[in-house]
């Protein structure tokens, strides 16, 4: 019974959430402004970047802006990264917010992350730095 | 069919790749998600963004109902749903123009896909869970790590024109 109540208590993400400092494991880091921009610190781009293989380098740093969305059933947060030397033609990418708490991954403290391979397979994990 | 034949009997090729002209490309181009997908490029290409990941995502609560309407396909032998994302389950369409001539564009997808024991089996919501990739999930991949059932993959690369 315990575990159904916390299931159905749902808190939703707000910006005030995200905006921070996220780091991964690898020491890859996310770094989401207020006025709703962004930038990035040594992301491994086979794991972020569509068709990735047309990038000579492993790790990539960049600007962009983000804003917060619902979609299919998921609170995400878009990311549309700049045209850039290294990033022509820009990005357009999303990641995860998930709950640490709730059957539904709906209860803070949130983690930001990226399906490492498949969707439902491992997760490339970002924490907030508070 | 006969890549899911392969993979459950464990016969045929590990890896199989499609293209234009395939019967499993051109079904997945027709699925509602490549669909919206390709309607949005023009807005994207006009901010200036020029390749973008799009994840068709059964992990969460909507999840449930997108899998009853994917996998009728099976109860209805092909007259719902759509046959190749019955196999395919959750994917990521990635995207990227090639060519822009005045109001068309040239764009190159691809989706890439393990089939596993473990991704067959997953419950909706509950099988995207880390604790069961890390529990049931890694026992069931290890069960079937050679033989009928292990894993395969596919990769789709194909080109569409888009006009606006």
């Amino acid at each position: 019974m315990m575990l159904l109540f916390i299931g159905c208590k749902s808190e939703n993400p707000t910006t005030d959430s995200i905006v921070g400092k996220w780091i991964a494991n690898d020491g890859a880091i996310f770094q989401f402004n207020k006025e709703g921009t962004f930038s990035t610190q040594d992301l491994p781009k086979d794991k972020f970047l569509p068709f990735s293989e047309d990038f000579a380098e492993s790790l990539f740093s960049e600007t962009g802006n983000w804003e917060m969305k619902y979609e299919q059933g998921r609170w995400i947060v878009s990311l549309y990264f700049e045209n850039s030397e290294s990033l022509p033609g820009g990005c357009v990418t999303q990641i995860y917010i998930a709950g640490s708490k709730g059957i539904m991954e709906n209860q803070p403290p949130w983690y930001l992350f990226f399906w490492e391979e498949e969707i439902g397979g491992a997760r490339y994990k970002f924490t907030k730095q508070e | 069919m006969d890549v899911g034949v392969e993979w459950l009997t464990g016969t045929g090729p590990r890896h199989r790749d499609f293209t234009n002209g395939d019967v499993f490309t051109e079904m997945l181009r027709e699925h509602g998600h490549v669909l919206t997908t390709k309607e949005s490029i023009p807005g994207m290409i006009a901010n200036g963004k020029m390749r973008g990941n799009a994840p068709y995502d059964l992990s969460g609560i909507l999840g449930v109902g997108k899998y009853i309407k994917d996998y009728s396909t099976l109860a209805t032998f092909g007259v719902t749903g759509n046959l190749a994302v019955t196999y395919l389950g959750s994917y990521n369409l990635e995207w990227r123009v090639t060519a822009v001539n005045g109001s068309s564009a040239t764009i190159q997808f691809m989706v890439e896909n393990s089939s596993t024991m473990q991704s067959a089996m997953r419950p909706p919501i509950i099988g995207y869970w880390p604790i069961w990739q890390r529990t049931a999930g890694a026992w069931i991949n290890e069960t079937f790590s050679s033989g009928p059932g292990s894993k395969t993959s596919q990769k789709f690369i194909w080109t569409d024109t888009i006009i606006w």
